[in-house]
């Protein structure tokens, strides 16, 4: 743990640095804050961020369901993963309640587009309390012959498609207990006695 | 004496005098009176009596004709009678003639009224024989159809079963093998004639243990799929078991 803690704050020192080095001072346009860069108004976008993309940096809320004992966490369009949940796995709607039982409700989607850095570019106040982030966002595998079915494996940083708005994340675990547990009892898994 | 004083001395004649004077007068009146009547009565007599035999004539006349033509009428009725009575006589030959066929027939009838009952009783039985045998025959025909379909939906079911067995990458060597033993099982008692429901109980239940055991290795492989997030193995397992295989 503590070298984890060394290496980090040698991490960030590094990047200081070479921020420090590398750039003008009217260019500093974010500062680094848990893993994302807090995006600065009234400054210029960085090289170092340039190409990444502009989003509120909310973060999808874990749900403890006591009737279920599941987590699982509703996606919403723009949401960031957060490191917590790296690994962890987006399961359609349709599928998650075929497997669990839980119907979630879809977030309202905003519609709103995601907002690309472009290097020198001036940060408007609109972009106040907003992070950038690299335009990462989760490979969705979608079943041959069940559209309908789909997951996505989840990667910290990465960022929510419109496509996933409503999905449900729940970890590796999580999914193979509802996974063993719907091949079980499914309709695929009925056993005649005649 | 008194009489003859009154008349100057001329005596009247008395009453007996008187009629010894007129009796020849009135016997000849009434001679000549009867003698009148009598003629008229006789003219009138005569007259009569040849009306009353005119027309007693005429009557007898008429009479004597109308017996006449009674007579003819008769002769005709007779005639008519006698040919009514030959005609009468020649119907009740033909009606005996009918009676006699119609008997005859009636016999007949009724002899081959008879004969057909028999050989429709006999049809029955014949039919009934023909049924019960194709009843025999149809349920036994069923009951192998039967056990020839149950045993050829358990194979395809197992078949089905076993491509899963076939994909699983986890150590399914037992499987395989039970698979093996399942089958060729299955294929004997397809092929078996005697083939008993306890028999095919066994295999049944033999088959849904396998199937229990395949569909929990599947599950354990989903599982473990989930675990190590291979999401596109995953979703392979997952379509199995919506397809209902």
């Amino acid at each position: 743990m503590m070298i984890r803690s060394k290496l980090f704050l040698r991490s960030v020192a590094v990047l200081a640095l070479l921020c420090g080095l590398g750039c003008d001072n009217d260019r500093d346009s974010s500062s680094y804050v848990g893993g994302k860069y807090l995006l600065r108004p009234g400054k210029h976008v960085s090289s170092q961020i340039a190409g990444w993309v502009a989003v509120p940096g909310n973060e999808p809320k874990t749900i403890d369901d006591k009737t279920s004992g599941l987590s699982y966490a509703v996606l919403t369009t723009h949401d960031v993963v957060p490191s917590t949940m790296s690994g962890w796995v987006a399961i359609n709607p349709s599928l998650f309640a075929k497997m669990s039982g839980i119907k979630v409700e879809a977030p309202k989607d905003d519609q709103s587009e995601l907002i690309v850095l472009h290097r020198g570019e001036l940060i408007s106040g609109d972009l106040a309390n907003w992070v950038a982030v690299p335009n990462s966002q989760p490979q969705v595998e979608v079943s041959s012959t069940k559209k309908d079915n789909g997951l996505a494996k989840l990667s910290s940083q990465n960022i929510v498609p419109k496509e996933l708005n409503g999905w449900v994340a729940v970890n590796p675990d999580t999914l193979a207990t509802l996974s063993e547990k719907y091949m079980m009892t499914g309709k695929g898994s009925r056993t005649s006695k005649e | 004496m008194s009489d003859t004083a009154g008349n100057g001395g001329v005596k009247s004649p008395g009453i007996g005098e008187k009629l010894s004077f007129s009796l020849p007068a009135i016997l000849v009146a009434l001679v000549l009176s009867i003698g009148i009547s009598y003629a008229i009565l006789n003219v009138v007599n005569s007259n009569t009596r040849k009306d009353l035999n005119d027309a007693l004539k005429e009557q007898n006349d008429r009479l004597t004709n109308s017996i006449g033509e009674l007579q003819k009428k008769h002769d005709l009725l007779e005639k008519d009678h006698t040919a009514l009575v030959a005609k009468a006589k020649q119907i009740e030959d033909d009606k005996n003639q009918l009676a006699a066929a119609l008997k005859a027939t009636n016999e007949s009838y009724t002899g081959f009224r008879a004969e057909y009952s028999k050989f429709v009783d006999a049809q029955k039985d014949v039919d009934k024989g023909q049924n019960q045998d194709i009843q025999v025959t149809s349920t036994n025909l069923k009951k192998v159809e039967d056990r020839v379909h149950y045993i050829d939906e358990k194979l395809k079911k197992l078949d089905e079963v076993a491509q899963d067995v076939l994909t699983l990458k986890t150590d399914n060597a037992g499987l395989k093998e039970e698979y093996k033993v399942l089958r060729t099982d299955l294929t004997a008692v397809k092929t078996k004639a005697d083939v008993t429901e306890k028999d095919l109980t066994d295999l049944a239940e033999r088959a849904r243990l396998f199937q229990l055991r395949v569909l929990a290795a599947r599950a354990r492989e989903a599982a473990d799929a989930a675990r190590k997030t291979d999401l596109k193995n995953l979703l392979s397992r997952l379509e199995d078991v919506e397809d209902g295989k």
